[in-house]
């Protein structure tokens, strides 16, 4: 096979891979695919419920606010936890077929990517429920949203082959997220953050990438200068060195299998 | 890479470190007070006294009530009298740190008393709602020679008691014993003040505590996992030099020995002009086992900090060397667990051996394997598409071979149907259909699959099997059946506990593994 052929080959195998995903995660309830949709949009309420009022003069547009961060936010760690243990759910495969072990960790980032395409649905209703005005600016979410998948793909790529070491990982990860969470300014306005966790806050990659959404999306401006930097630095810098990891311990995950 | 790796993680610790410090800083910061210290007020002159809740964030409400005594002080504007001697008031307007009001009060009689803030709910914009302990401030309302007669504060019995105890006719001791009970009021209240303080500092380092607690576990981890690092990567080292030297002999070796060698392996074969497709040369395998593993962080750390990670290593292949040529069909046959899927995973690239090396080309390989990664959520159609996909076939070859597939695994009218309601006959059918439906490739390798589903279909899978031996490729076969090899392979190779035992015609190797074994 040639370079051109096998990139082709990879390609479909990914995408069959996230289609079993996606129909699997589904399979046995009733409204399927349709929840992909509703998760977000009821998530939304739940927490316009509870907290809109307490924010109400801080942040305009609550709703849209929680959104615009909460699509990334889940995209993060959807694929990253989904992405932890797919060596091992996957180790029949890995043993008996030859293929590059990246594949499966593509293929669960793949299929939070492809859930995020789902999520914009309500959020692009919503966008239009509260006449945010849209302006060029907009343009740069899918940027944004390409850093983040890098960013994602990075930290599963380690936490992937951590996972097939440590099962403990596992439950640290949910613990850390749960951390990460409250530092990236949900579902708050980080206004209100004495001023050096709000300096945390800021450094917070996911952070920054859900303020550049809400920039370009809510705001119509463009990112700042710094923030496009730590952007870009943050999501290829974690890609390579995720890389590396996995590059490096390709073998020793076979082995352990 | 260590180093890498401590570069990456050690910000990212930290990050962690201050994150989870920095949100343990809780408001605690409500509180209660006047404007002044204290107050001097002129008999039957109106005078104001400003009452303030005060919080971290923006107070959003705050309740009041103001008691004063209604024998020295008649209440004029300012709030809202509940009776003599008790004004509510509510402030806070969400945008300001500090909410309070001007209350206006007549002194009616001369003497000393005090006003005071009952606890109160101090409300913030974040939503926290606290309960605030109370404060109060001494009045003095001089008569017309500007002294003040002492007076009890209502409020407070136990001043009221302390008081009683310190009356004097004096005028002057009067005085004194009034700045006394000032002072004592001073007293209690910063000691109510230290309890609280005491109280929210012990709160304070809940949060901070767990958060050292967990940058602790996560920096056990990272010093396990590095240690664990640090092992490897000095074996490594060991190790490729170990494989330089033992390549520069074997290249001297080679030069030497190689005639004779191939000469005494070419004895078996029966193509010998045929080129070499697979050579296996010296090929170690070793499995690193920690003596029962750890598989929990807490085990590893333990252990690693008692240095009791005892590592046991084993042989799967201990310096194996042989050579196919194309057009063989070779049997491997050896007892369970004695490292034939091995070879077959180094060979096809899944695994690399500890030391030595394989020359094959890889693309050529094809591993036949049934239903791997068959999803029983997903109906027959899916899975042939997603099986396929695995096993290397492209969209355009499944679409042309659906039909094929589904004739062959006898299973027309079943595809739209999940694969959870299959019988296991059923997907191995399935399974067995799609395997075998690529062209032939050049080296085919199969691992006990020759024989699935019921007899019917065992003839035809076995016909289906011979007729891609026969087209002539490459194929190795791994079995522990002797007939299966007798009757399919042209040459035959034992390996027997990682060891090569024999390599020959399929009837010599057999009869002495049948002897071992009897």
């Amino acid at each position: 096979m040639t370079k051109k052929e096998k990139r082709r080959q990879y390609t479909f195998v990914i995408k069959e891979l996230v289609s079993r995903e996606i129909k699997r995660k589904y399979a046995r309830s009733y409204l399927g695919i349709a929840w992909s949709v509703l998760n977000p949009l009821l998530s939304m309420i739940v927490i316009t419920l509870i907290f809109s009022h307490m924010f109400h003069r801080a942040i305009e547009n609550y709703p849209v606010y929680y959104l615009t961060g909460s699509v990334i936010w889940h995209m993060f760690t959807s694929g990253t936890n989904a992405a932890m243990t797919t060596l091992v759910d996957n180790k029949n495969m890995l043993i008996k077929v030859r293929l590059p072990m990246e594949i499966f960790v593509l293929a669960r980032i793949c299929t939070a990517l492809v859930n995020l395409g789902y999520s914009l649905i309500p959020y692009i209703g919503i966008l239009i429920v509260f006449r945010i005005q849209i302006t060029w600016s907009v343009l740069l979410y899918p940027l944004i949203i390409f850093f983040a998948l890098l960013f994602s793909t990075g930290v599963a790529f380690i936490l992937s082959i951590a996972y097939v070491f440590f099962g403990d990982v596992k439950h640290l990860y949910s613990v850390l997220l749960t951390l990460w969470m409250y530092c990236s300014a949900l579902f708050y306005p980080v206004e209100m953050l004495p001023e050096y966790v709000k300096r945390v806050v800021v450094e917070n990659p996911l952070f920054n990438y859900i303020n550049c959404a809400r920039r370009v999306m809510m705001w119509g401006q463009l990112p700042t200068f710094p923030e496009i930097l730590r952007m870009v630095l943050w999501g290829v810098g974690m890609f390579v060195v995720g890389y590396l990891v996995f590059e490096k311990n390709k073998n020793k995950v076979m082995q352990k299998m | 890479m260590r180093h890498r790796i401590k570069k990456i993680l050690l910000p990212i610790l930290m990050l962690t470190g201050i994150i989870s410090l920095g949100f343990s800083v809780q408001a605690a910061g409500e509180a209660v007070g006047f404007g002044s210290e204290s107050y001097r007020w002129e008999l039957d002159v109106p005078a104001q006294i400003g009452v303030y809740a005060y919080s971290d964030q923006p107070v959003e409400t705050a309740e009041l009530y103001v008691h004063y005594n209604a024998e020295f002080l008649e209440y004029s504007s300012g709030g809202e009298l509940v009776e003599p001697g008790t004004i509510h008031v509510t402030v806070g307007d969400g945008n300001s740190i500090e909410a309070g009001t001007l209350l206006e009060l007549i002194p009616r009689k001369p003497g000393s008393t005090a006003v005071t803030i009952a606890s109160t709910n101090v409300k913030n914009i974040m939503g926290e709602d606290v309960t605030v302990s109370e404060a109060s401030v001494a009045v003095d309302v001089p008569d017309a020679d500007g002294n003040v007669p002492v007076i009890a504060a209502p409020e407070n019995e136990e001043m009221e008691s302390a008081e009683e105890s310190t009356k004097v006719e004096d005028s002057k001791e009067e005085k004194d014993s009034a700045l006394d009970h000032e002072e004592k009021q001073k007293e209690t209240e910063k000691q109510e003040g230290k309890k609280e303080h005491s109280v929210q500092s012990w709160k304070k380092w809940i949060v901070p505590g767990i958060a050292a607690l967990s940058v602790l576990i996560l920096m056990g981890m990272i010093f396990a996992m590095m240690k664990k690092y640090r092992h490897a990567s000095a074996k490594k080292k060991k190790r490729t030099v170990r494989k330089k030297v033992k390549k520069q002999s074997e290249f001297a070796e080679d030069d030497l020995s190689k005639p004779e060698k191939l000469e005494e392996l070419e004895a078996f074969d029966f193509i010998e002009e045929k080129e070499i497709e697979i050579a296996v040369k010296n090929v170690t395998m070793e499995f690193k086992r920690t003596k029962d593993e750890a598989t929990s962080m807490k085990e590893l750390f333990v252990r690693s900090a008692k240095h009791q990670n005892k590592v046991e290593k084993f042989k799967a292949l201990d310096n194996v060397s042989f050579t196919i040529r194309k057009g063989e069909v070779v049997g491997i046959i050896g007892t369970n667990g004695s490292g034939k899927s091995t070879i077959l995973k180094i060979i096809s690239g899944a695994l690399t051996p500890t030391s030595g090396t394989v020359e094959v080309d890889r693309d050529k390989i094809q591993l036949l394997t049934l239903g791997t990664g068959f999803d029983f959520e997903l109906t027959g159609r899916e899975n042939v598409y997603l099986n396929g996909a695995v096993i290397g076939y492209t969209k355009e070859f499944i679409d042309e071979k659906y039909d094929d597939i589904v004739k062959f695994a006898e299973l027309e009218g079943f595809m739209e149907q999940k694969v959870r309601n299959y019988s296991s006959g059923m997907v191995s059918r399935l399974g067995f259909a799609i395997a075998t439906m690529r062209d032939t490739p050049e080296i085919l390798i199969l691992d006990e699959v020759l024989s699935v589903g019921d007899m019917f279909f065992r003839k035809k899978s076995e016909a289906r099997i011979k007729e891609m031996i026969k087209s002539g490729s490459t194929v190795l076969i791994v079995s522990h059946s002797t007939s299966v090899i007798r009757s399919n392979c042209t040459k035959a190779i034992w390996i027997e506990k990682g060891v090569l035992k024999d390599i020959g015609t399929p009837a010599e190797v057999c009869r002495a593994y049948e002897k071992m074994n009897s």
